[in-house]
């Protein structure tokens, strides 16, 4: 039984996070004031589901269409801030331990039922037992327990500043209990709380979905129903999409984008991410291992030019932290050697410095299976020739490569690392001397402490100062070589309204989305 | 008989199981494996991976997965996908239709092409016919199929945009709907096979029809279209036959790229996306079913001989 404490700590807390929520919705609201109800959509995405259970599919594709028919605690909008979902509200404690969320009262799963807080606890449960990567990162959560049946208490085992964000994600969806008794799991049909109910799944082929009249906004969904159609050829897709037999779709090659520009019917939106492409550095290996060495390559680049020429002029140069991360990123003005690169006098003073003034030659990996990663390979070539460093590029596959950077068995890669929305995959995931996501195996103490104060604090303006550092510091180190953020483009019929890109790929907004065709 | 179909049975056997060692042998020489890519570049901690290896079964030494695996595939389990836990026999199933009707289709295309332009090029011999025919026959060979059937969406998107050529419909749901799905790509396959059947049929015609046994026929007075029917037509069959057979294990190759390229959800893009993520179970499933689509085509092959032409004794 909660204590009267509980529920003056609750009610204290809860006004803020309302405000809060009030505030982000009514925009979003206010948006799509002129949107019209009706219509059916097409989609073209690139790959299967592989599997439709949120919990237990890790497949990238999946997540995709997961969104549609699921919904989790929370979301994400497209400036990466944190909205409510099914969670209309929360509150940390001061010990930065205990999460409670208040639900909406008004929530159906699609066979009818009342969702209720025992799903939501059933739900996180169900992903942690699961044993996949994302149950991995659920790995902190001490207790849980539903108080009455709209409010959820979760309790961690540590202080986790980006937990929030851990849960903003549909892959963190509430599922009934019943459902995955009955089927077994939920690998085939689809039974959630999202905008649109599953109608059916033709595996390799196609996933077809119809409006859900019970969605707990009742103005959304707008369409009737929408299908998603596997096409993993771009150059089918673009066909498909000139022809109108798929109305919108994603695509990798800034070619295709001239294709479609050049069509009446179709037009094109490009959404700059925060997926980087970087240069990794394996800070075991001579001459690597000398930081200047590191620090030369740097300032050496001209990250720019790597937009130009390695990403078809679709990219934005970047820092340590990506500029569409616009709450915590620092102005490059403020980052050494970030700040005045390309400086090749100075690239080269550090090269001599350590010991190397006619330069050396340096191993880098790339994969074909991405677009971009030996293009800008061949552009870092080029750049460090001036400077004396002969890149030899060495094309393996991509299993291969990975197998590489998991086991430091590498001088650089060309690659590119995921962007999400909390500054702690930044820093501690990437740099930590502990986290297995260090493949440059960087051992700094300051990245060390600064990167676990940032992931412990709760306090955003704690949490700047302390990144603020980090950034300057990671500069400093140089693991990694920060080079650009890449673009997702797309290309969709004139009669598709209200789609935003997200950062983070998510794609949250294709269920917001609607036809002005549907208007008459 | 008894005794042909006892020693083809343990053929068969020795193939697959030759083939089943291979491939999987192969692929654990491959670096990394299905929970590596599962991973990606998100770096897993080693106890998490560990405990994964341990759930699918890939901290055993290979002789032991692999026995494992004979087990299973002798009870009739094809075993589960290691990256999706999703039975490889369902899959299977599920992609087999698509891939079957594709080679069936582009055969048929190709086989019926190459034998009209092949008994047109040899009838016509050193005429204006036969010198276009022949050219022609050797562009199809050399024309790769991906780069076909790219070329072929893409006029097919320009000039025939009311036509539909993305998005797979089974046969029995719409079959008009199927067949304008399937037509572009089972041409971009059958040209290559098309061309060497057309090549061999006029060479094996040209050679019947010099024979005696045809003179005689003309002869006694028989009307040249009923003795191209009797005596010609079937006895220049049996090369073709073998060409066809063997052009069919290139088609079926050839397949597995154009299955991507037209969206096609058929054994060959499971095979390549199985083979990327390094699951094992799917790729040694794919893998004999295939090995064995290639033993019985040469077991149906066996049997057309023989239909064709009595005097063979097969075995």
């Amino acid at each position: 039984m909660p204590t009267d404490g509980i529920y003056l700590r609750r009610l204290a807390g809860l006004l803020p996070a309302l405000a809060v929520a009030a505030l982000l919705a009514g925009p979003a609201a206010a948006e799509q004031q002129n949107a019209c109800h009706g219509g059916f959509l097409n989609i073209g995405y690139v790959a299967d589901a592989v599997g439709l259970d949120p919990h237990l599919t890790t497949a990238q594709n999946s997540e995709l269409m997961f969104q549609f028919a699921y919904s989790g605690l929370l979301k994400i909008d497209d400036k990466m801030q944190i909205l409510p979902d099914i969670a209309t509200s929360w509150q940390v404690s001061e010990d930065g331990l205990t999460y409670t969320f208040d639900l909406r009262d008004n929530v159906k799963f699609h066979n009818g039922r009342l969702m209720t807080a025992d799903d939501v606890i059933y739900s996180l449960q169900r992903i942690i037992d699961a044993g996949t990567p994302f149950s991995a990162r659920l790995d902190n959560i001490a207790s849980m327990r539903a108080v009455g049946n709209d409010v959820v208490e979760i309790v961690l085992k540590e202080r986790f500043a980006p937990f929030l964000s851990v849960l903003a994600t549909v892959k963190a969806a509430i599922v009934p209990r019943e459902e995955v008794e009955k089927h077994g799991d939920l690998q085939n049909v689809m039974v959630g709380t999202g905008p649109y109910k599953f109608v059916e799944y033709k595996p390799g082929t196609s996933l077809r979905l119809e409006k859900n009249p019970d969605y707990y906004d009742p103005d959304l969904p707008y369409l009737d129903g929408l299908e998603i159609k596997v096409i993993p050829d771009e150059v089918t897709r673009v066909a498909a999409l000139r022809s109108g037999q798929i109305d919108f779709a994603a695509l990798g090659d800034p070619l295709s984008l001239r294709i479609i520009e050049s069509d009446s019917s179709a037009k094109t939106l490009t959404v700059p991410m925060l997926q980087r492409n970087v240069l990794v550095l394996n800070v075991n290996q001579a001459p690597l291992d000398d930081v200047r060495v590191r620090q030369a390559i740097a300032v050496a680049v001209d990250r720019q030019e790597v937009v130009d020429l390695g990403l078809g002029g679709f990219g934005q140069v970047s820092g340590p932290f990506p500029d569409g991360l616009a709450a915590w990123a620092l102005p490059r003005s403020e980052i050494p050697f970030y700040d005045e690169a390309p400086n090749l006098e100075k690239a080269k003073a550090l090269l001599a410095e350590a010991g190397y003034p006619d330069g050396f030659t340096l191993q880098t990996y790339a994969a074909p299976q991405y677009a971009s990663h030996i293009p800008v390979a061949e552009v870092l070539q080029q750049q460090l020739a001036r400077i004396g460093i002969k890149m030899d590029i060495q094309v393996i596959e991509w299993g291969v490569l990975l197998k590489n950077w998991s086991s430091n068995n590498f001088a650089s890669i060309s690659m590119t690392y995921a962007g999400r929305s909390d500054p702690y995959y930044y820093t501690y995931e990437r740099l930590h001397s502990k986290s297995p996501g260090n493949a440059s195996r960087l051992a700094d103490a300051e990245i060390d402490r600064l990167s676990e104060e940032g992931m412990e604090l709760t306090s955003p303006e704690e949490r700047k100062a302390v990144y603020d550092k980090l950034q300057v510091r990671m500069a400093e180190t140089s693991a990694i070589i920060y080079l650009a953020t890449t673009s997702e483009f797309f290309a969709m019929r004139k009669s598709v309204e209200g789609f935003k890109g997200m950062p983070d790929s998510s794609r949250g907004y294709l269920a917001n989305v609607w036809l002005n065709t549907a208007c008459n | 008989m008894l005794g042909y179909l006892v020693r083809k049975t343990g053929w068969t056997l020795l193939v697959l199981l030759v083939v089943s060692v291979i491939v999987s042998g192969a692929l654990r020489l491959i670096p990394s494996d299905a929970v590596d890519l599962l991973f990606q570049a998100d770096g897993g901690s080693d106890a998490l991976k560990e405990e994964m290896r341990r759930r699918l079964g890939l901290d055993r030494p290979w002789p032991v997965q692999y026995l494992a695996w004979v087990t299973g595939m002798l009870q009739g389990d094809f075993g589960t996908s290691m990256r999706t836990g999703i039975p490889v026999a369902r899959q299977i199933v599920q992609s087999m239709p698509v891939t079957l009707e594709l080679v069936l289709l582009g055969t048929l295309f190709g086989s019926f092409g190459g034998i009209v332009f092949g008994i047109l090029a040899a009838r016509n011999r050193g005429t204006f016919w036969d010198l276009l025919i022949q050219p022609v026959g050797l562009v199809g060979l050399s024309i790769p199929s991906f780069w076909l059937g790219s070329l072929l969406l893409m006029g097919a998107g320009l000039y025939l945009p009311q036509m539909r050529t993305v998005g797979y419909v089974g046969f029995f749901e719409d079959p008009l709907a199927n067949l304008s799905v399937m037509l572009l790509p089972a041409l971009a396959l059958g040209l290559a096979l098309g061309s060497a059947v057309m090549r061999m049929t006029r060479t094996s015609v040209l050679d019947v029809m010099n024979q005696d046994f045809v003179r005689t026929a003309r002869a006694k007075g028989l009307r040249e279209p009923a003795v191209m029917r009797r005596h010609i037509l079937l006895n220049s069959l049996i090369p073709v036959i073998t060409v066809i057979t063997i052009q069919m294990g290139v088609l079926i190759g050839g397949s597995i790229v154009l299955e991507r390229v037209f969206a096609l959800p058929g054994l060959g893009r499971l095979l390549v996306s199985a083979i990327g993520e390094r699951d094992y179970t799917t790729v040694q499933g794919v893998t004999f079913v295939l090995a064995f689509a290639f033993v019985m085509i040469n077991f149906a092959t066996d049997l057309i001989y023989k239909v064709l032409d009595p005097r063979v004794t097969v075995g």
